[in-house]
């Protein structure tokens, strides 16, 4: 069976400020997505995450490369089709308090995706309404009362049962849970991890949270200035991390352990500029392991897993 | 670390029963509530909780920097170093303001002045508390940002704000909070804006400055990795209220009180593979809506009727261990 989703060498500019340089934000990237499977994208801020996220669902536009939803190439579609496509891929953003319009009820709000795609009547959508609220864990009443009346978590849901509404195939969602407490953001991935099975979704999963992805991700994703450095299934990513800059990321997490010993690689600076990104392998110059050849030449991807779905890495190590 | 004299003289900071409320459009609300807690000298301690737990307040109020109104103090007080701050006057208050308690905010973007540049916003603690001048200030700046790590730093001195990174902004954050070497630091989440990497060097910085000059730190986080990695003893609050308190390795060892230990295991953790998450059913209650007895009661998995109508005290359970629930009277 082929993949519900396929990316291939996705790339994504954008104009720099001043003019002069192009700032590629996604470099080459390339993600296969299976039917069921939820892919965790790791990364710090400003590596690209999200604007690869957007580029899937060409709320950017990509410069070069393919995308592949169904087998339909999602970046040749005409307007209609491709909101036709969208249908089956929803997004649920990070601010769940900028995502949601403050003048519509909660109601109009989940209602909105179906009125749009002219499906059902107003009675039969009032009706997927109230079973979407429930199927998120919210009150009936919740209909017709305002966001600014919702906490964070509930937001959060809200945005939840809006994207599910058009019984999507696959829901990107971006950092859904990095504005919510703890104890909310168990709640939101259990939520997640839930509808999942219910409704048979796949899942590309961005967050900054190590913790978080490993939790909910089957493969893990890493990037690191626009583009990917390491791919695998999740437990071989994390017991067995073999780019420096995975390796290092993981071992930065603070853990809930006082008596652990901690042995930490604490990498020097801090992301580079990506308007001028270095030459050859762009970890090099924060890379504990840096050669000659990481400065001048840009490592190619190398498969150094056991099988085929295998383990992804770009660096001159292997 | 002995809980049983809380005045005891290595003490740097001792709050004692502090009541803090907010006039609001509805009435008085009660945001936080009777805590008590003393930091002693050198020791590292982390204050826990979830946004609205009170925890910044509780910050703000030891700096006195809770605007009067609508906050007012309605009874308790602080001690910093034998002192009662809360009855100082302005002008004695500023003279320990940022001279002798030091504090780092969590954004470094909004609490640096983006219209000065880096050289004159940590110089002007320098100007203000050692009454020196520019000349000087300039070269006691320098060495300060050499100290926290921000290279080339006669050239960083004429920069704006807007022209450093989060991590560098954060330096120095920590560079004007600590330039008249402060015998207590008040971090409030300072690293929550960045990212794990920079995350991680920040903490390292703080952790050596504060073993060279043997600070006292009052730690405000709600990440349980950093505070197990960083603090010698922590206090876990929860609307307005500490149900905790225990030395580093006693509560991560043996975590008592219900909401800490739905803390502890409703965030993912490395290496742990469950499906789902245990979870703290609801949400934290709002100040005005916190009800009666342990706040904690509709969200607790052991609470009776009487925690509903009882308010716990903090009882000690062991000799490094105390926690306000009524399951362990």
């Amino acid at each position: 069976m082929n993949p519900l989703l396929q990316v291939r060498n996705l790339t994504k500019h954008f104009p720099s400020r001043y003019g002069s340089r192009n700032l590629t934000a996604v470099k080459a990237v390339s993600l296969t997505v299976n039917a069921g499977e939820t892919v965790g994208i790791v990364g710090e801020s400003g590596c690209g995450k999200s604007t690869l996220g957007k580029s899937i669902i060409r709320l950017f536009e990509p410069d070069e490369g393919t995308v592949l939803f169904q087998d339909k190439d999602v970046l040749s579609l005409e307007k209609r089709a491709l909101r036709e496509m969208r249908r089956e891929i929803q997004m649920i953003f990070q601010d769940p308090y900028g995502s949601l319009d403050s003048r519509m009820t909660i109601g109009a709000i989940v209602e909105e995706p179906l009125v749009i795609h002219g499906i059902g009547d107003r009675a039969t959508r009032y009706k997927k309404m109230l079973r979407l609220l429930e199927i998120t864990g919210l009150e009936q009443d919740a209909a017709n009362r305002y966001p600014h009346e919702f906490s964070g978590g509930q937001r959060q849901r809200i945005c939840i049962a809006r994207a599910l509404a058009l019984r999507p195939k696959m829901i990107i969602a971006d950092e859904p849970v990095s504005a919510l407490d703890v104890s909310i953001q168990s709640q939101i991935l259990n939520l997640l991890v839930d509808l999942k099975e219910k409704f048979d979704l796949s899942y590309i999963f961005i967050s900054h949270d190590l913790a978080v992805v490993e939790h909910v991700s089957d493969h893990v994703a890493v990037m690191y200035l626009g583009g990917i450095v390491e791919t695998a299934p999740t437990k071989d990513l994390f017991t067995r991390p073999c780019h420096p800059y995975t390796e290092a990321l993981i071992k930065a997490i603070p853990q809930p352990d006082p008596l652990r010993t901690r042995e930490r690689i604490v990498l020097q600076g801090e992301i580079p500029d990506p308007e001028n990104p270095p030459s050859g392998c762009a970890f090099h110059p924060r890379c504990p392991k840096v050669m000659d050849i990481c400065k001048t030449a840009t490592p190619e991807e190398k498969n150094i897993g056991v099988n085929e779905t295998g383990h992804l890495i770009r660096c001159h190590l292997y | 670390m002995q809980f049983t004299h809380p005045s005891s003289s290595h003490s740097i900071l001792h709050v004692d029963s502090l009541h803090i409320s907010f006039s609001t459009n509805e009435g008085r609300i009660d945001v936080v509530e009777d805590i008590s807690f003393f930091i002693g000298s050198g020791e590292i301690v982390g204050l826990v909780g979830e946004s609205g737990c009170g925890k910044s307040v509780t910050a703000m109020a030891i700096m006195r920097l809770n605007p009067s109104p609508p906050s007012s103090v309605e009874y308790g007080r602080i001690f910093f170093k034998g002192n009662d701050i809360l009855s100082l006057d302005e002008g004695s208050m500023r003279h320990i303001r940022g001279n002798r308690i030091g504090m780092i905010f969590q954004e470094p973007m909004t609490s640096l002045n983006p219209t000065f540049t880096i050289g004159y916003q940590v110089g002007e603690v320098f100007r203000c508390h050692l009454g020196i001048s520019q000349n000087e200030a300039n070269n006691k700046t320098v060495e300060m940002l050499d100290l926290v790590g921000i290279g080339g730093a006669q050239r960083r001195m004429e920069q704006y704000p807007h022209e450093l990174s989060g991590g560098l902004r954060q330096r120095v954050m920590i560079a004007i909070a600590l330039a008249c070497r402060p015998e207590l630091l008040i971090a409030d989440e300072p690293t929550t804006a960045l990212d794990v990497t920079v995350q991680a060097q920040i903490l390292d910085l703080l952790r050596t400055l504060q073993s060279e000059m043997n600070m006292s730190v009052l730690l405000i986080s709600h990440d349980l990795g950093i505070v197990a990695e960083t603090c010698d003893r922590v206090f876990v609050m929860y609307a307005g209220r500490i149900v905790e308190k225990a030395s580093v390795v006693e509560l991560f060892r043996n975590p008592l009180h219900p909401y800490t230990t739905g803390l502890m295991s409703s965030s993912p953790r490395l290496g742990q593979s469950k499906k789902l998450l245990p979870m703290i059913p609801g949400m934290v209650p709002s100040p005005s809506q916190r009800g009666t007895g342990c706040y904690f009661t509709d969200r607790c998995s052991k609470a009776s009727e009487y925690c509903r109508h009882k308010t716990p005290t903090l009882e000690a359970v062991g000799d490094k261990h105390q926690v306000a629930c009524w399951n362990y009277k």
